[in-house]
């Protein structure tokens, strides 16, 4: 009992003491809490952060490799249970891969709670730094952090933001630079609380600031809701553009996410889905154009093109803050050229010249991280240019290398081109190209339709030349003129390049797949011929008073293949053979070899006589044929001399004989031809062997002309025989008998005559 | 010597009057200037493309040619002319184009059986598209000759150096073509084969461009047509021949291409020279009687020295195609020459052929003459009768016959022989014969040539009994002379034997002439020649007696558009009688060596 008793004694005392001392603990402890709160220096303080710095260190470099000097840790009071902490370092660098950087001067200050377990940040935290360097590599290194896989993104749980508040930022960096792009920054990030961030960034090629605002207007998502505002300029080097522009500028481009936006393009059909939004609302310009193109000096741009993007795109819900690009995404794009002119500055003619605008929208339906070409969509262009003055542009090319040539540069008037295009993305995008010319002159008038499918490797046009009158020049055929550069002259050095050439078609030609195709065709109307005026329908010999040549085009120009179609000569009066005729068709066909089919009528008072060209058109087959029949030497007489045979003299009947031989053996070309029938013939001389003409053409009184197209001295005319003009001939003989001694070779002047 | 003074003064100060006018800028219109002129000037048409149509032209849309397009017309223009670089300067002003140097040809190249070598007056001539036009003609016509008809070569020239290249594309040039057909023209009216006689080539034989320009020639120059002209149809490509002994590919197919015009032929006509004075001449003649193109014709001549009337026929009446004919002729003349003045009537019926076997032509003819004289001055009888067997043979190579109207080459010779009997209706007998023979070299065959070298040559002798001079039998016409422009050219027509000491012909006679012509030429188209002619006579027949006669000369020749103007001067010497010399002066109008 007595032991019993003592045990519940010894027991008793012992409660109590442990009582007491856990009373003197709490008590300890109580007062070490109060004490830290009060003053939280003495356990968080420079010295301590010095001292846990390599802990700090170790404990974060797995995630972030970071270095500091000098730090220094401050506290303040906010309340009893909110301090302020203040972290100042200098040179503090940081190692993420793919990012690393430094700062000159680095602070942080945070409030942190202290009335719960574990502390809470109050609001987020104020930044500064100032004299930052930051490098970003675009690929991580093999030994950095982690790498997030590609179409995904890491779902991160950061609910116990949605409580703070943004605190001050104020980070400045001298340079920013990202190496593989050969990018190169300086950039600032300031915050104040309750005004947008403002970020700035600058380099050579770009000048960036933007409004950050960031509402929260959702509770789950409070990245989801902000809005930027962005201003600033890119230089086109930058974006790869023309030379010809300086720098793009913004102003007040107005960037959106969030999960809910009304809809700015309300053709877009998935304006109702759920999801997140983002809308880019950007006007923007060309700062400058370069005014002065070296070939053109005249030419001036509109100071400023301008130009409004705006999209629509629609994000799915994701399960993270950011939109999830591995998810479908749907965009609807809008981008409008506002007008822009051209204004020629000739002296001669200054005004406006051309102007343009346009305009493509895209509805895009894909996976943002696939590429390009696993999106679908549909796309609508539409590009309008207008030429306003013909007559400017002629003008403002003189002197160029793009001069508009005779006898086009007289034409006055306008030329409006169309560009539109629905295009399905992942098709071959197709361009439908309108082209209206409308131009006149005095004598000449170019009304022109051509509407054309271009694609990047094709060209479909059509070409309807709904009126089209065209001047030539004055020519003179029997005077010897070299319209075409002879290509049997070429030194080496162009041989080579030839060849050269040559070789490259061939191997290009056998992989077709990349060569540009297109077939052009140039058409008239069916009913509305184009008209030539040329002397060469007058009465001949380059005297005025020419009449239209009317003439039906349909060719059709390709890249592969000779030119094909028919080019024809409508029916129309004509003075030929020293008498009226008639035209009744020449048509041209245009094959593998350009073939003729033309009929002229020649009336006589017994008899119609038909001049036919058929086949080739370099080397005709000319048929003559009667109405009554006559035999054919008859026609040819007929024709060039308007006699008959029996009436011919010897000259004459050579001369018959000459064209008759040269036609059947289709050695005479059309403008031979053509000289021949317009020009009173004197005499025509053909050698068969070698294929060469010769004529002698009445030009006027006392005046003649002789054709050959070579003369040669082994091609001397055989024989002792000398033409001198009708009927008299120079002839030499040998006179009298071989036997006698009297005998000799003697030269007479002939009258001859064959009947 | 006034005058190669004032040529020495005048000459240079001509020549830098025209230097400077030619090197003086010349402003072709406001916007094109030259700094020099070229040669020849633009044309109105050229002119035209280059400064605009004039302004007082209607062609409102070419008054303007923009800078870039007279440019390119300009080059092409230039490139027309020879001018291969030209420098042209742009500025707003317009062009200013610094013609550069004119490219001359500095060599040619061409496969060696074209023998280019042999085409003078290229190297050195202006690099122009009309120049490659003539080479690309030149080559094929050497290659028609060569026996290739449907071949012909391309040329290509480096402007930078002049050089010219000729090229044949896949012609094996051992396997000249072969004349495998002709397609007749039934236009002419004629039998098929009627006009084979005056082929200068038969059929199988290699094709030859020269002989079908010989074959027409003969054609029209004996206006059996009016004109014809034989051209390739067609090359034989496709097949070998079964038994032939040339492939069929080797063949071309020829092509008749005639105008027959009207048969007869009327011609009057008018000469002179410095022997016959004024000429005159008429005729008429059916060209082609019958459908085998027999021929009849009727000539009247009159001169200061002859008067006659001739006519002549050609019948062909064999059932086949032939060149055998019978060709009967009759002469009455009248003949008034310094050493005699006669009246003559002949009569002929001679059979005629011809063979023509490459490279030379056969011409043969025989039958019965019937000569009756009438000696009206001069020695012999008054009247005189023979009746003859005449018999003529010529031979002519065929580069002779093609080059008749400008002779550079080739061979001739002629036989004739009459033959008669006092005994067979003549007065006495008397067997006149003549061969004669002319030849020409053409040194390294150039074209054109360079030097001519000719040798000419006669010898005719009349075998009889009667020797000239008083009391002969022998009419003049029996007798032989010489002297003239056709053969000893430093004396008069007919002058020798001299007449002083033997006013009558010769039994015999011999001449020997050699003339050195050159188209090395002083002044353009004028060739300078020298030559030296030698004869001898005899009154033996088939002898000579001195003295010889020879005369060196000068002359030219110009062949000229109407014909071929020679003119010689020379002077005759006669061995032994150094003051028999003389000056003779003759000026011929298409007469050749």
């Amino acid at each position: 009992m007595e032991v019993t008793h003592r045990l519940r004694r010894a027991l008793r005392a012992a409660l109590l003491t442990l009582s007491y001392l856990a009373l003197a603990l709490l008590l300890c402890m109580t007062g070490a809490l109060v004490l830290f709160l009060s003053r939280p220096e003495i356990l968080i303080n420079t010295e301590n952060l010095a001292r846990f710095t390599p802990q700090i260190h170790g404990l974060l470099d797995p995630v972030v490799k970071l270095r500091w000097e000098q730090p220094s840790l401050s506290l303040s009071d906010l309340s009893f249970t909110q301090k302020k902490l203040t972290l100042k370092a200098q040179r503090l660098c940081f190692h993420s891969e793919p990012t690393q950087g430094c700062a000159e001067n680095f602070s942080i200050t945070a409030v942190v709670d202290f009335a719960s377990w574990p502390p809470k940040l109050h609001k987020i935290p104020e930044f500064h730094a100032q004299n930052g360097v930051l490098t970003i590599a675009s690929q991580p290194t093999a030994s950095g952090g982690k790498a997030s896989s590609p179409g995904t993104t890491p779902a991160t749980n950061v609910d116990w933001l949605s409580d703070l508040t943004w605190g001050e930022v104020d980070l400045t960096f001298t340079q920013i630079t990202i190496p593989e792009l050969g990018f190169k920054a300086s950039a600032s990030l300031k915050h104040r609380p309750e005004k947008p961030a403002e970020i700035r960034v600058k380099s050579d090629d770009f000048e960036l600031s933007s409004l950050l605002d960031i509402s929260p207007l959702n509770t789950t998502h409070p990245l989801l809701n902000f809005k930027v505002t962005l201003t600033g300029s890119v230089s086109s080097r930058l974006l790869g553009l023309s030379p010809h522009l300086d720098r793009l500028s913004t102003q007040n481009c107005k960037l959106a996410l969030a999960p809910s936006l009304p809809p700015l393009l309300p053709d877009f059909e998935a304006r109702n889905l759920p999801g997140t939004w983002l809308r880019v609302d950007c006007p923007v310009s060309t700062s400058t154009i370069k005014t002065k193109i070296r070939n053109f000096p005249a030419l001036g741009f509109q100071k400023s093109a301008r130009l409004h993007l705006r999209a629509d795109l629609h994000f799915r819900e994701s399960d993270g803050p950011l939109p999830d690009f591995s998810k479908n995404t749907r965009a609807y794009l809008q981008a409008e050229l506002l007008p822009f002119s051209v204004t020629s500055k000739h002296p001669e003619n200054p005004g406006a010249l051309a102007h343009s605008h346009g305009s493509v929208s895209a509805e895009i339906d894909g996976i943002p991280t696939q590429g390009a070409s696993q999106w679908k969509g549909t796309a609508h262009t539409e590009l309008s240019v207008e030429l306003e003055s013909f007559e400017r542009l002629v003008t403002l090319l003189e002197n160029s290398n793009a001069e508009i040539p005779a006898p086009f540069r007289v034409l006055r008037g306008k030329i409006n081109a169309t560009l539109q295009s629905d295009t399905r993305l992942g098709e071959t995008p197709i361009f439908p190209v309108k082209l209206e010319a409308d131009l006149r002159s005095e004598t000449q008038k170019a009304k022109i339709l051509a509407t054309a499918r271009l694609t990047p490797d094709s060209l479909d046009a059509d070409v309807l030349l709904k009126e089209l009158t065209l001047q030539l020049p004055r020519l003179r055929l029997e005077e010897n003129v070299q319209y075409l550069s002879d290509d049997r002259f070429e030194n080496p050095t162009q041989r080579a390049q030839r060849d050269t050439v040559a070789t490259a078609r061939t191997s290009l030609k056998k992989s077709q797949d990349t060569k540009f195709k297109y077939r052009v065709r140039i058409r008239t109307p069916p009913d509305h011929p184009a008209t030539l005026l040329t002397n060469l329908s007058s009465k001949g010999g380059g005297s005025p008073g020419n009449l239209p040549v009317p003439v039906s085009l349909d060719l059709a120009i390709t890249d592969d293949q000779p030119t094909q179609g028919s080019l024809k000569i409508a029916a129309f009066p004509i003075e030929i053979f020293k008498r009226r005729a008639r035209v009744e068709r020449m048509n041209i066909t245009f094959e593998k070899e350009p073939t003729i089919d033309g009929s002229l009528k020649v009336e006589y008072a017994d008899y119609t006589l038909r001049v036919l060209l058929l086949n080739e058109l370099d080397r005709p087959t000319v048929k003559l044929i009667s109405d009554p029949p006559l035999p054919e030497d008859e026609l040819y007489s007929v024709l060039l001399f308007g006699v008959p045979p029996e009436d011919l003299d010897e000259e004459q009947g050579e001369s018959v004989g000459g064209v008759q031989a040269a036609i059947a053996d289709r050695a005479i070309n059309l403008a031979s031809l053509y000289l021949l029938a317009s020009t009173p013939i004197q005499s025509v001389g053909y050698d068969a062997h070698l294929g060469v003409f010769t004529a002698k053409l009445k030009l006027g009184p006392g005046t003649s002309l002789n054709l050959a197209s070579a003369t040669r001295e082994t091609a001397a005319k055989v024989g002792i025989r000398k033409r001198l003009g009708r009927y008299w001939t120079i002839v030499t003989e040998l006179h009298g008998s071989r036997l006698e001694e009297g005998s000799n070779v003697t030269t007479f002047l002939e009258w001859r005559h064959r009947y | 010597m006034v005058i190669p003074l004032c040529i020495a003064v005048l000459t240079p100060v001509m020549v830098h009057a025209q230097t400077n006018a030619k090197d003086s800028p010349l402003r072709l219109c406001e916007k094109i200037t030259l700094t020099r002129n070229v040669e020849p000037p633009f044309n109105d048409t050229e002119m035209q493309l280059l400064c605009g149509a004039t302004s007082n032209s209607d062609l409102e849309a070419w008054k303007t040619i923009p800078r870039s397009q007279a440019e390119l017309h300009l080059k092409n223009f230039l490139q027309a002319r020879g001018y291969h670089t030209p420098r042209i300067e742009k500025s707003n002003n317009g062009l200013t184009i610094e013609p550069g140097t004119v490219t001359h040809v500095s060599k040619i190249t061409a496969p060696a059986p074209l023998q280019i070598e042999r085409k003078r007056e290229i190297l050195g001539k202006k690099l122009t598209p009309e120049l490659l036009n003539e080479l690309e003609l030149w080559s094929k016509a050497r290659l028609l000759a060569l026996g290739f008809g449907c071949s012909r070569a391309s040329a290509r020239a480096d402007p930078s150096s002049g050089s010219v290249e000729l090229d044949v594309e896949n012609l094996d040039w051992d396997r000249p073509q072969r004349v495998r057909a002709i397609l007749a023209d039934p236009s002419t009216g004629l039998l098929p084969g009627t006009l084979g006689r005056y082929y200068a080539f038969g059929l199988g034989e290699t094709l030859n461009g020269d002989l079908l320009r010989i074959t027409e020639d003969r054609i029209t120059h004996q206006h059996i047509l009016q004109n014809f002209r034989l051209v390739v149809d067609h090359c034989n490509t496709d097949h070998e021949a079964k038994n032939g002994k040339y492939s069929e590919s080797d063949t071309v197919t020829l092509r008749q291409e005639a105008l027959a015009g009207p048969a007869r032929l009327m011609a009057f006509g008018v000469g002179a020279n410095t022997e016959g004075l004024v000429l005159l001449k008429a005729s008429w003649k059916n060209t082609r009687i019958g459908n085998r193109a027999s021929q009849l014709e009727f000539n009247v001549f009159a001169s200061s020295k002859e008067q006659s009337l001739f006519s002549s026929a050609q019948f062909y009446s064999l059932q086949f195609a032939s060149r055998r004919h019978l060709r009967p002729e009759l002469e009455l003349k009248h003949q008034n020459e310094d050493p005699f003045e006669l009246l003559r009537a002949q009569a002929h019926l001679f059979l005629a052929t011809s063979l023509d076997a490459t490279p030379v032509s056969l011409r043969f003819r025989s039958g019965p003459s019937f000569d009756l004289t009438r000696t009206l001055r001069g020695e012999g009888p008054r009247l005189s009768r023979f009746t003859s067997l005449t018999t003529g043979l010529e031979l002519a190579t065929h580069s002779f016959e093609f080059f008749k109207s400008n002779p550079r080459t080739g061979i001739s010779a002629t036989l004739d022989a009459s033959l008669n009997h006092k005994d067979a209706l003549s007065d006495a007998t008397a067997q006149r014969l003549s061969l004669s023979a002319h030849a020409l070299y053409n040194f390294n065959e150039y074209d054109p040539p360079l030097w001519i070298l000719g040798f000419r040559g006669k010898v005719s002798t009349t075998l009889s009994d009667f020797r000239p001079g008083p009391g002969s039998a022998l009419p003049p016409s029996y007798l032989h002379y010489l002297g003239g422009s056709s053969d000893i050219r430093g004396f008069g027509r007919k002058q020798l034997p001299l007449g002083d000491a033997n006013p009558f012909g010769a039994a015999t006679s011999f001449y020997l002439g050699t003339e050195l012509r050159t188209h090395a030429l002083l002044i353009s188209g004028v060739e300078p020649l020298m030559f030296l002619d030698a004869g001898i006579l005899s009154d033996s027949p088939l002898s000579v007696d001195p003295p010889l006669f020879w005369s060196p000369g000068i002359g030219a020749r110009w062949a000229s558009p109407i014909g071929t103007l020679r003119g010689t001067a020379a002077r005759g010497f006669v061995a032994g009688q150094p003051e028999s010399s003389q000056f003779q002066f003759y000026v011929s109008l298409g007469e050749e060596f």
